[in-house]
């Protein structure tokens, strides 16, 4: 059985930047801060079922939460990336669905991990 | 210094590219957009770009073609996330230098960013071969000089100018730490392809399981740990020049490839059915007697016919008369300025053991044995004291039995060297080991070289090329004239 996707893994963020602390604090103000824009973006190109639109805004995404090794929420951007890349939307729609609810999971965990961290 | 430019609208990105090399020297320039990057690069010139594979304006591979018609030989580093790693291979078949994955590792990335640089340092860091004025180096400039004007040297300084224009292949021969990279570099920048990239693979630093798939590649899957395909140094490379350094340690399977690949220009990824059509010439260099290996069966005599076309051999320091002493102060001028030493010059009972001195380890031990020096003087003049012991003693020791760099014990040599801020302890260790080692075998054996080669476990042509390498000298010596025994004695002479 596979194991579950994991929300985050701050220790092995923390090892990918050389054990530098404040550095991986800004990258979790920079996500705070760009994640909206983002969902936002991709929300706009789901709903215009703009293909080039989704796959960019999707891979930023990806980029994005993929330093915190968010599995879950960077398997759900990359479908949706994929979907683009295809020009196939039509599954868009759920598929954002998930992207958000774990971009809230990560939110979340971030805010807690961090303060134990 | 260098300039590394980082395209990316990931802020996070850009924040930890900046962070990884905030104290590395490099200057970091960042970009949110490909137009952004392309004006940066046509008005900074940068070293190296890292580029993200896509991006909000034109996708990265639009952005790498456009890079390369602003500048062909620029290295470029593609990002890139689990489901655009295709697009990064392309991107390395055009010839990008290599791919990292998102999340980025700062070490990983540290290491990828100064292999670039040392490839782009190879390319592009000219190598000066004097002209009919002698002495023309300019201290200031950034260069690789040539230094030299014996008979021997200027020989090699006419088979680079005969050989550069043509595109042939070119053996490379010589001692180690002659200067058999330079002597490449030289032809590479003098030829044809000088536009076109140069890439140079040490072939004995690696594996020779991981050999075969750095030169050719690889397909997903041909091997446990090859989770994606895998461009090789020969199709990355594809128009270019590629050193091949340490050519006599290559594998047979790695030997039939190359045969091949001189032969046709094709070859097939490991592991893959393809036949890759290519486009490279190759400078091989070796320190190994390829005659000798090939006629032990060890290395392929005709991979042998095939790369002996032209050859230029590189005289051993110890053969290359005064240049001895151009080279002293070549290396104690440099040194001296980059280490900030007020020192005048060098008295002349330390000069006169540096010229009587053998430099087994030729150009590169000079180089560290001036640096090494350097570092420890404090007076105006640079005096015999702070010589290397191996300098020091090598008059004595040159007629007597040896060991490793003057019978210390290899742990005290090892800290000298690293209080003397060695930065190729690696090598100096490993040569001075071997040293010691076949020193005290081959004095057990008598000097019998068979015995000497099944003690130690290698063939005897491997320890031929050791003892020819290392400069251990087996000689017979006669005692006393009323004492007819014959005594064997070895001597690890240096140089």
């Amino acid at each position: 059985m596979k194991p579950e996707p994991k929300v985050c893994d701050l220790l092995g963020a923390l090892s990918r930047m050389g054990g530098d602390r404040p550095l991986l604090k800004k990258l979790v103000e920079l996500f705070q801060e760009d994640g909206p824009v983002y969902l936002a973006r991709l929300q706009a190109a789901v709903e215009e079922e703009y293909a080039a639109g989704l796959q960019h805004a999707a891979h930023s995404l990806n980029g994005l939460v993929a330093n915190f090794g968010a599995q879950a929420a960077s398997a759900a951007a990359l479908r949706l990336e994929e979907m683009g890349r295809n020009g196939d939307v039509s599954a868009a729609a759920e598929a954002m669905e998930t992207l958000e609810q774990e971009i809230v999971r990560l939110q979340t965990s971030l805010a807690r991990e961090l303060k134990d961290l | 210094m260098s300039t590394l430019l980082v395209i990316d609208d990931d802020r996070t990105t850009l924040n930890l590219v900046c962070h990884a090399f905030r104290d590395s020297g490099l200057t970091i320039e960042t970009a949110k957009t490909a137009s952004a990057g392309l004006a940066i690069i046509a008005e900074k010139r940068p070293d190296l770009v890292l580029l993200d594979v896509m991006l909000p304006d034109i996708s990265g591979l639009e952005a790498f073609q456009k890079i390369r018609q602003l500048d062909p030989r620029l290295a470029v580093i593609f990002i890139t996330a689990g489901g655009t790693s295709d697009t990064a291979i392309e991107a390395v078949k055009e010839g990008a230098c290599d791919f990292l994955l998102k999340p980025l590792d700062i070490s990983r990335l540290c290491e990828v960013v100064h292999q670039a640089l040392e490839m782009r340092r190879l390319m592009y860091v000219p190598v000066t071969i004097p002209g009919g004025t002698e002495g023309g180096a300019n201290a200031d400039r950034q260069e690789d000089l040539m230094v030299g004007r014996s008979p021997q040297i200027m020989q090699v300084y006419k088979a680079i100018g005969q050989v550069a224009p043509q595109d042939v292949t070119v053996l490379v021969r010589g001692e180690s730490g002659t200067g058999k990279e330079l002597i490449a570099r030289a032809i590479y920048q003098h030829s044809q392809r000088a536009r076109a990239p140069f890439l140079a693979v040490n072939c004995a630093a690696i594996p020779d399981a991981l050999l075969e798939s750095e030169l050719f590649g690889h397909e997903k899957g041909s091997f446990t740990g090859a989770d994606r395909q895998r461009i090789g140094k020969f199709e990355q490379c594809s128009g270019g020049t590629i050193f091949l350094d340490e050519i006599g340690d290559l594998s047979p399977l790695v030997q039939a490839k190359l045969l091949r690949l001189l032969q046709e220009q094709r070859f097939e990824r490991v592991g893959g059915n393809q036949t890759i059509q290519t486009d490279v010439r190759i400078i091989a260099a070796t320190h190994c007697d390829l005659e000798a290996m090939s006629q032990e069966g060890t290395f392929r005599a005709d991979l042998y016919y095939r790369l002996n076309g032209f050859t230029i051999t590189i005289p051993p320091l110890r053969e290359r008369g005064d240049d001895m002493v151009l080279l002293l102060e070549r290396y104690f001028n440099l040194y001296a300025r980059q280490l900030g030493k007020d020192v005048h010059g060098i008295a002349p009972d330390a000069l006169k053991l540096l010229v009587q001195y053998r430099w087994p380890g030729n150009v590169r031990e000079m180089q560290s044995a001036v640096r090494r020096a350097l570092l420890q003087t404090t007076g105006p003049v640079l005096t015999a004291d702070v010589l290397p012991d191996e300098i020091r003693m090598g008059a004595r020791r040159n007629s007597r039995v040896g060991a490793a760099q003057g019978g210390q014990p290899l742990e005290r040599q090892i800290d000298e060297w690293l209080r003397a801020g060695s930065t190729d302890l690696y090598n100096e260790t490993l040569t001075a080991m071997e040293r010691l080692l076949l020193t005290r075998v081959l004095k057990l054996s008598g000097g019998n070289q068979s015995q000497a080669a099944r003690i130690l476990g290698i063939t005897r042509g491997s320890l031929r090329n050791k003892i020819h390498a290392l400069n251990i000298h087996i000689e017979s010596v006669v005692l006393l004239d009323e004492q007819p025994t014959k005594n064997l004695e070895v001597a690890a002479v240096e140089g």
